[in-house]
């Protein structure tokens, strides 16, 4: 699952119409203008898309920084 | 498009961003189809307003208009993507949001955020999630009422207050059904009580209102698609994503139609498009159409189709590379063919380059070439036309016959705000029309053929009856038009009900059938002056002085209320060089003034200017 990371930047810069943003496992809604409850499902429903995978309601108002998201992709995509 | 053209779409239209290239970047945006992927489709629609205004206003073919989105579901993610449709069909809205469930605070409210942003139409984003749905049998009925008495005394308010045009959903049923197979029964059963609301909505509705068919949408899609519990739950998603683009297609082609962007014509190729086989090679008993072959009931459908459309009033047309006698055949003589030579308003069949040909159709049908709509089963004509005349809507043929009628009916091309009495007689007038040319041909000058039609003109101001048509004028003509003012019905019957105001529809009937309402003039009185707002005439009937009897009635008009003179203004746009002089044919003197257009004005202290025509009156008041 190595492109994860990758095409989850790539999908970071569409969303927030960033193309020099970078991706760190701590960043969270803090470090990144914009990211509101509004962007955090429309970044969520492309990750959805682009992975094909589905997450539970909670897992999409309760994500905790880009690291676990990285993890939780990561395993929806092994199963 | 397939994910290669989606990718290459996505990067040119961020290079074009990046270096401010917006020109091109509209092209790019309006190139999107709602079949396209939901990511690239919120890629664009979410850079809609990178475009810089003036680029807005300089585009061809652009109207803008201003849209409100009152939430019973966040509004947030459907907006843009009706922003994103509506612009590939020619208008640009700008948009309003309220926040989730606000919609019947909005207007119960009378949001002062709301008037000022001065709609041209609002669309209530509701569904059934915004029903009370009842508990027991007991109060099935009353909920019932109750409910219906919500939405439409919403609807009533709301029409009060702004005056627009409103597009509001019916409900849509839901996946669930725990009462099993009595679900569709019992009355206290929620997709029972859904149903009774829809039928309930439907009889007692505003003629202001549109219905936007959530119901009908949702079965299409299949309700496990459309309902997404989870994004419900979290972010309040009354469609779910993957619906979302069905969703605002849908209201943007009835927002569009709406704004007088309907396609009029559909342009149909005739080889393997209406009949499979090449009729010039196989002849009529090698073509394969009917009953009794899988082919043949595929084209046999698509032709059915077709008729529908032609019915309702959408012109059709043949664009074919044949001899003319060999693609007449089957519309005569062939027993399967629905589609007869009568049911085609202009037939081409030569070996000419088709956009000559689509250039031709327009012309003979005196509309405009962004009104047209081909549809041709050979890849290699759909480029040439795309590139030949790119303001035809050519559709994305596919290559399997059974698919043909989805295919169109997807494209959502030929929504209508109405259906008047006009469009079901449409495609006969044309048929006539080939009638009066031939008159034309035998009568010695001009005068001796207007003479020899026996025109007939019924004069009558604006009313009820007459209305939906006179609405459907307004928003679609474009070439006799002084003003290209559009008005919502609302706004053309409070003209027609101001004692201060003057209003006139003309039908017009000949020897050869009844071209139906064509003309409508309206204008205020102000100061003693009658100054004329809309003045505009279906190209049907150009060139029979019907505009010469419009002006008889104004000046009786003005003569009866003492006023002192009229005046009149033109409003160049792309389409309507026609009638730049208009006025000064019918004797106005030119004012000088500022601003776009011309000004002109007739005064009444004087002999009235002579006028002449070949129409004989008839006025009911």
């Amino acid at each position: 699952m190595s492109d994860t990371r990758e095409r989850l930047l790539g999908i970071f810069q569409d969303v927030f119409d960033d193309d020099e943003m970078e991706l760190q496992d701590h960043f969270t809604a803090e470090h990144i203008e914009d990211w509101d409850s509004l962007n955090n499902v429309k970044m969520m429903v492309q990750v959805e898309m682009a992975f094909g995978i589905r997450f539970k309601t909670s897992e999409v108002s309760n994500l905790e920084d880009v690291g676990t998201l990285i993890k939780l992709i990561d395993s929806k995509r092994a199963k | 498009m397939n994910a290669a053209m989606e990718n290459e779409l996505r990067r040119a239209l961020k290079e074009a961003l990046k270096r401010g290239a917006y020109e091109d970047a509209l092209v790019l945006m309006r190139r999107v189809s709602v079949d396209d992927d939901l990511s690239l489709l919120q890629y664009v629609a979410d850079r809609l307003d990178k475009l810089p205004k003036s680029v807005i206003e300089d585009a061809d073919n652009l109207v803008r208009k201003r849209l409100a989105v009152l939430g019973g579901a966040t509004t947030e993610f459907i907006t843009p993507l009706i922003r994103l449709f509506a612009l590939s069909r020619g208008v640009w809205l700008e948009t309003y949001e309220s926040g989730y469930g606000l919609f019947e605070q909005e207007i119960r409210s009378d949001s002062s955020d709301l008037r000022a942003f001065e709609p041209d139409v609002i669309h209530f984003h509701t569904s059934s999630h915004n029903l009370v749905l009842p508990i027991n049998a007991q109060e099935a009925e009353a909920l019932g009422h109750e409910q219906a008495e919500r939405f439409l005394g919403l609807y009533r308010a709301a029409h009060e207050q702004f005056g627009c045009s409103l597009i509001v959903n019916n409900f849509d049923t839901f996946e669930q059904h725990p009462f099993g197979n009595l679900e569709g029964t019992i009355p206290h059963a929620a997709n029972r009580f859904v149903r009774r609301i829809n039928e309930a909505l439907l009889s007692e509705l505003p003629a202001e209102c549109l219905v936007h068919d959530i119901e009908h949408l949702s079965s299409v899609a299949g309700k496990r698609l459309w309902h997404d519990p989870s994004y419900w739950d979290s972010a309040k998603l009354a469609v779910s994503f993957p619906c979302q683009p069905l969703y605002a297609h849908a209201l943007a082609a009835t927002i569009s139609a709406l704004f007088g962007k309907s396609k009029k014509c559909l342009v149909l190729d005739l080889d393997n498009t209406l009949w499979g086989g090449v009729i010039g090679d196989d002849g009529m008993d090698g073509i394969v159409l009917g009953e009794g072959d899988p082919q043949g009931e595929a084209f046999l459908r698509f032709q059915k189709y077709a008729k529908t459309l032609q019915q309702r009033g959408i012109l059709l047309a043949v664009a074919s590379k044949n001899e003319m006698a060999n693609a007449l055949e089957p519309f005569r003589d062939h027993p399967d063919m629905v589609l007869r030579e009568s049911d085609i308003s202009s037939f081409r069949a030569n070996w000419m380059p088709k956009d000559g040909n689509i250039v031709e159709i327009a012309q003979e049908l005196n509309i405009g070439l962004d009104s047209l709509v081909f549809f041709d089963d050979n890849p290699a004509e759909r480029d040439l036309v795309r590139s030949g005349v790119p303001d035809v809507t050519v559709v994305e043929v596919p290559d399997d016959p059974a698919e043909y009628v989805r295919c169109l009916d997807r494209a959502r091309l030929f929504d209508t705000v109405s259906v008047t009495g006009e469009d079901a007689v449409r495609a006969e007038f044309f048929q006539q029309n080939r009638k009066r040319e031939r008159l034309a041909g035998t009568s010695g000058n001009y005068d001796d053929y207007l003479l020899g039609l026996q025109m007939v003109a019924t004069v009558a101001p604006v009313d009820e009856g007459s209305l939906a048509r006179v609405t459907q004028l307004v928003n679609k003509t474009n070439q006799f038009n002084l003003r290209t003012q559009r008005m919502t019905a609302a706004e053309i019957r409070e003209l027609a009900e101001n004692e201060q105001c003057y209003t006139s529809t003309i039908r017009l009937q000949d020897k050869f059938g009844d071209a139906g309402l064509i003309s409508v003039v309206t204008g205020t009185i102000h100061d003693g002056v009658l100054s004329i707002g809309n003045w505009l005439m279906s190209c049907r009937v150009l060139k029979r002085g019907v505009e010469v009897v419009e002006m008889e009635c104004i000046l009786e008009f003005c003569r009866k209320r003492g006023l002192e003179a009229i005046e009149g203004m033109y409003l160049p746009t792309a389409k309507n060089a026609l009638v730049s002089q208009h006025y000064a044919e019918l004797g106005f003197s030119e004012q000088s003034s500022a601003g776009p257009g011309t000004h002109w004005r007739l005064e009444l202290d004087r002999p009235d200017p002579e006028l002449v025509h070949w129409i004989e009156r008839r006025r009911t008041e």
